[in-house]
């Protein structure tokens, strides 16, 4: 970062170095207009002789003691070290980096999750309407079963929207139907929609035999992935309307969870435990986990409705 | 300048000032006069930058506060460097305060017309730098370039010290002590040959 400096004429000639070279041609050297340059390194060194000049007053320093003395004496030096008294400089400059890279975090974080949320809630709403209103219409609000207790899912901010919405038999059978595949692995199981099911069956344990329920009703119904093995168990239940079924297979099983005092409860519970962990998603997450939840059912057993339901 | 130059100087008591600070807290008051010994003349020069002939005033109220303080204080010689400049800066600043209703009585023409305006080497130029002739050239410089010059060049502070002191960021600091010592250096240049240097010589933009 030297600088020769020549005359008014020719100002616009600099060099600039990179910092921290002070190359030996920028040492003061006559120019040829005759007028000396000063290099900064020199001017540095000029400037710090000449103002660190003279010794140290002894009646000053002696001052300065004798208040530190006093200071001693009367214990002013066990005060708390302050913000600006902290100078340790390896601390503070980490502390400002992270500040600024949390805050970045922060708000990239937030940023990309309000996007995340909203194109879900988008992609689920357009899923799920056209495969739930016609059914919907047929089930009466607050037939759902019992809710396992609220107090499992505290922050669960969908838990009363979820349990005004009517349970759907096109729901049910796509989250029988996946909840085979996914039993036991990752985290599906946590999702509203699981949850949903698992107090359908009234608790985790029976969610099995609701789903062979189910099955069993669409039993006739050719071309059915779901539960190979129970799809023609018990065919006569499949003449009802689908939605009676759905409320019969549910108060069924939700009534029995009590007497069968296999844990099934304990288990609902836990189940339910397990989905107040995804709580914090779910305000928003609830439709659109059920909204994959139809799409996936969807793809799975759609095809075969046309000919075998709708009686 | 660069990361270099401005500090070597006092990078090289840094080690000792470190260890005499932490035997002043301690309670060795032997120690807190070695780092007065290593510290009092930086600062000195620095705040003279400041307010002139009432520096040894103001460093002798700084001293009370730091005497005080030590104990508070934590970091390593470096960082008590930086440390004692904050408070010898803001005792100064109070006393330019006060002072602002009677400005100081400046020497400043006088000096100016003692420069070496005849030397016609370079050589004698720089050997005729007196304290006052440098104070004054620094006194001239706008302020925030001036104390940027002085606490890097003077009280041997690097960057973000310096900032700090400042309450400034890093390169708007690094920024001023490279304008204020280019301005300098125009100016030891064009004076050693004629007496048409800057004269606007004050304490503020």
């Amino acid at each position: 970062m030297g600088e020769r400096q020549s005359d008014g004429g020719q100002a616009g000639r600099r060099r600039v170095h990179p910092e921290g070279t002070v190359p030996a041609q920028d040492r003061p050297a006559p120019v040829p207009g005759g007028r000396p340059a000063v290099g900064t390194a020199d001017l540095e060194t000029l400037l710090a002789a000449a103002l660190l000049r003279g010794g140290v007053d002894a009646g000053a320093e002696q001052r300065a003691v004798a208040a530190f003395v006093a200071a001693r004496e009367s214990g002013a030096h066990g005060a708390r070290t302050r913000r600006r008294d902290d100078w340790r400089a390896r601390r503070r400059r980490l502390g400002g980096r992270s500040l600024k890279a949390t805050l970045s975090a922060l708000v990239a974080g937030l940023t990309l999750s309000g996007v995340a949320v909203a194109g879900i809630g988008v992609a689920g709403s357009s899923t799920d309407g056209p495969a739930e209103d016609p059914k919907s219409t047929h089930v009466p609000p607050g037939t759902t079963p019992p809710a396992t207790p609220k107090s499992a899912a505290p922050d669960h901010g969908s838990g009363g929207r979820d349990a005004d919405r009517p349970a759907t038999a096109g729901d049910t059978e796509a989250h029988c139907r996946a909840y085979e595949k996914v039993e036991g692995r990752g985290k599906a199981l946590d999702a509203t929609a699981w949850k949903r099911l698992t107090e359908a069956a009234g608790g985790a344990s029976h969610v099995d035999a609701y789903c062979a329920g189910r099955a069993e009703q669409d039993g006739e119904r050719p071309g059915s992935t779901g539960a190979p093995g129970r799809s023609t168990a018990v065919p006569d239940r499949s003449g009802s309307g689908s939605s009676g079924n759905a409320n019969d297979a549910a108060s069924g099983n939700a009534g029995d969870a009590p007497d069968s005092g296999t844990g099934g409860e304990p288990a609902g519970g836990s189940g339910n435990a397990d989905g107040a962990g995804n709580a914090g998603s779910a305000g928003s997450a609830g439709n659109p986990a059920d909204g994959a939840g139809n799409g996936a059912g969807g793809s799975a057993g759609r095809p075969a409705e046309p000919g075998g339901r709708n009686p | 300048m660069g990361h270099g130059g401005e500090s070597r100087r006092a990078q090289a008591y840094d080690g000792e000032l470190g260890a005499a600070v932490a035997r002043a807290q301690k309670g060795d008051e032997a120690a807190f006069a070695v780092a007065y010994r290593l510290v009092q003349p930086g600062l000195l020069g620095y705040v003279r930058g400041l307010v002139g002939d009432d520096a040894e005033d103001v460093m002798s109220d700084a001293w009370l506060e730091i005497a005080r303080d030590l104990g508070r204080f934590k970091g390593d010689g470096a960082g008590f460097r930086g440390w004692a400049a904050t408070i010898a800066r803001h005792r100064a600043l109070d006393h330019l305060r006060r002072q602002r209703v009677r400005p100081r009585a400046s020497t400043i023409e006088q000096d100016v017309l003692d420069l070496p305006g005849a030397q016609s080497t370079y050589e004698q130029a720089m050997e005729a730098l007196s304290t006052e002739h440098a104070l004054e050239l620094v006194g001239g410089l706008p302020r925030d370039q001036a104390e940027a010059v002085l606490l890097r060049v003077v009280v041997g502070l690097d960057g973000p010290a310096a900032a700090r002191v400042l309450g400034k960021r890093p390169g708007a600091v690094r920024t001023a002590a490279h304008r204020g010592l280019k301005r300098l250096a125009k100016q030891l240049g064009a004076e050693s040959v004629t007496d048409e240097a800057p004269r606007t010589l004050g304490e503020s933009t």
